[in-house]
């Protein structure tokens, strides 16, 4: 199990693609992985938040406190 | 692109291959588990179980149907460009510590991850690829749990061109691999670890089985790259690194070796990403036990195939495709060299 819980309220949908936030020399700067990077598109009706992490799972502990109904995510292979 | 049908929380059983009798117990034989199950048990995979004399098989399934370039699996040796009708379901043979594909590869399992997935009939399968013009893929979860919907479509696909490959951790039995071998087209296989108390301890899974299947398909007709995610602490360190070079490297110099970046997740939230420093000196280290195609994934450049021989660069990739490939007849346009690949 992961080490922390999941809001059950969230579902998550996999998705082909997503763009990176995280560029490969922002490992070089932050050797613990502590980066989080967002970007925030406002629309007519909702808010678009798009996140990026070299630990993916503190995106997603940030994303769930939000309560939205879908995160989506995009799968390794 | 969504499967057919909509998804459901309760798995599509039908009955499996690869299972033995033995008294009164039904063993799988899938992989090197060998689970003996009692009547109406599931497997450590979360995807096979036995009901009455028989095992049944879940993986008739998809959670997700993507229509990614191969470049992404990641084959870089093996048809560049070409467009792969990846199929992920539920389930794994290993429950690695670092995952980042969980809520798929573990679902279905005590973990409480729900199972999520649509039935898929290998002739809808096949007829997609085809309408895309598009290998088949079994990926993002474990292929080799799919090894009888591979078949049938293999069989299915065999006229009209449709190639099947797998990302997958080469966790099978010898009989299976075997079995399955013949319809496979291209494997990329991972090699986690370079010794057997870490590679249990990560995956759960024994090395020495993933090493045998290596070897089998490398041997064969199938097109073999293998992968390894560079884990600090677990084989990032030279001594890893050189150890799994060397058993590349005992096999073909020519075999791909992609080195991934580690981005912790799941159960290894403590851990720390891949240091750039770190995945150079795998380079080096690679490059000096003699591979001569090594590729860094989720890292600037390093993607680039170049000519052995000449070191003209031959094929150039971006995060997720072929950008150039000046190939000709599969050889190096400056000095003619052969490269190694289906191309």
């Amino acid at each position: 199990m992961p080490e922390s819980g999941e809001n059950v309220d969230t579902q998550y949908k996999f998705v082909e693609l997503l763009p990176d936030l995280i560029k490969p020399e922002d490992y070089a700067s932050d050797p613990e992985g502590r980066t989080v990077r967002f970007r925030i598109l406002a629309g007519s009706n909702e808010i678009e938040l798009l996140g990026d992490a070299m630990k993916p799972k503190f995106l997603e502990d940030i994303l769930e406190e939000l309560t939205p109904a879908v995160i989506e995510q995009m799968l390794c292979g | 692109m969504e499967p057919d049908v909509p998804a459901t929380e309760q798995p599509h059983w039908r009955p499996a291959q690869f299972f033995s009798r033995e008294g009164n117990g039904v063993r799988c034989t899938l992989c090197p588990h060998l689970c003996n199950l009692r009547d109406g048990e599931t497997g450590i995979c979360g995807a096979r179980r036995r009901i009455g004399d028989i095992i049944e098989t879940a993986s008739y399934s998809a959670t997700v149907i993507h229509l990614d370039s191969i470049e992404k699996k990641p084959f870089y040796h093996y048809r560049p460009g070409r467009p792969v009708l990846t199929v992920g379901a539920p389930g794994c043979s290993m429950a690695c510590r670092y995952c980042q594909n969980y809520r798929l590869s573990q679902a279905g399992k005590p973990t409480g991850l729900p199972w999520r997935a649509a039935p898929l009939e290998a002739e809808d399968l096949a007829t997609r690829a085809r309408i895309h013009n598009a290998a088949v893929g079994f990926s993002y979860s474990e292929a080799s749990l799919a090894s009888e919907l591979t078949i049938d479509v293999a069989r299915l696909g065999k006229a009209h061109g449709i190639d099947v490959v797998w990302k997958t951790n080469g966790f099978l039995t010898q009989h299976a691999v075997e079995t399955v071998a013949p319809y496979l087209s291209a494997v990329n296989i991972d090699i986690k670890a370079a010794d057997e108390n870490r590679h249990r301890r990560l995956t759960g899974a024994a090395l020495a089985p993933i090493l045998e299947t290596f070897r089998y398909l490398a041997s064969s007709r199938v097109w073999v790259e293998v992968s390894t995610p560079m884990i600090p602490d677990v084989n990032a360190d030279a001594e890893s690194v050189r150890r799994i070079a060397n058993w590349i490297a005992e096999i073909s110099v020519d075999i791909p070796w992609h080195l991934v970046r580690f981005n912790p997740d799941f159960g290894m939230m403590q851990a720390r990403p891949t240091l750039p420093s770190e995945l150079d000196a795998a380079v080096e280290i690679a490059k000096d036990a003699g591979l001569n195609y090594v590729y860094v994934e989720r890292s600037m450049g390093g993607r680039d195939t170049t000519c052995p021989n000449c070191h003209a660069p031959v094929v150039q990739r971006d995060i997720w495709r072929t950008t150039s490939n000046v190939l000709i007849n599969g050889g190096c346009p400056a000095c003619g060299t052969a490269i190694a690949g289906k191309w």
